[in-house]
């Protein structure tokens, strides 16, 4: 995109409840951070529930600690999430995506994903544990 | 001002698990007392445990909305 005097636009960095309402493509992962292993946003069928945040794959491999993803996705809980849940949702399932802003002390700048209708029974995986600090 | 953990009762669960997070593993909610008191913009983990001031650890809650940012 460009403005009218041809300089490039850039698109502003922003929470995924701003961002554009998308759709997952085929065999794409994302990677859920908690300090619980017991998840509530995991249903038992192992889906997600509408609503549920979680972060791209591709991001998750910035992530080597539950510290890391506390500061990654300014989580306000102060416990390591260090719990990992794998999501692999069905192709189509409707999503949006932004970048975390600092909160609570933390600085962000994580990839949020948020499933605005969940995703499918039996697409959540894990947690698989990663070390706290 | 020392704040504790708390956890909240099945029902309130239930209903936040009904609504989107914040964020992830988290929800910033209103919480309405009983006694008229209200706290706002709480943290609620895991759908589950809250930290409130401690003069509010046996507060009897009334209602929880998430909190309109």
């Amino acid at each position: 995109m460009r403005e009218p005097s041809g300089a490039a636009v850039q698109k502003k960095a922003g929470p995924a409840t701003d961002g554009p309402k998308e759709k997952t493509k085929a065999d794409e992962v994302f990677k859920r951070f908690s300090a619980y292993p017991n998840d509530r946003r995991v249903a038992s069928d192992g889906s997600l529930l509408a609503g549920t945040y979680a972060t791209t794959e591709e991001d998750a491999k910035n992530v080597k600690t539950g510290t890391d993803a506390v500061a990654r996705y300014a989580l306000p809980n102060l416990a390591p999430a260090s719990n990992v849940f794998t999501v692999r949702p069905n192709k189509d399932t409707d999503i949006q995506r932004g970048i975390v802003e600092p909160a609570f002390g933390q600085p962000g700048g994580g990839v949020e994903v948020v499933f605005t209708n969940g995703t499918q029974p039996k697409t959540v995986t894990g947690p698989t544990k990663i070390p706290d600090a | 001002m020392h704040e504790m953990r708390i956890r909240l009762e099945p029902r309130w669960t239930k209903r936040l698990l009904e609504l989107p997070e914040s964020g992830m593993g988290y929800q910033r909610v209103d919480i309405r007392l009983v006694d008229g008191r209200e706290l706002k913009d709480v943290v609620v983990f895991n759908a589950e445990e809250i930290e409130v001031p401690d003069e509010f650890a046996r507060a009897q809650i009334k209602d929880v909305r998430l909190h309109a940012a």
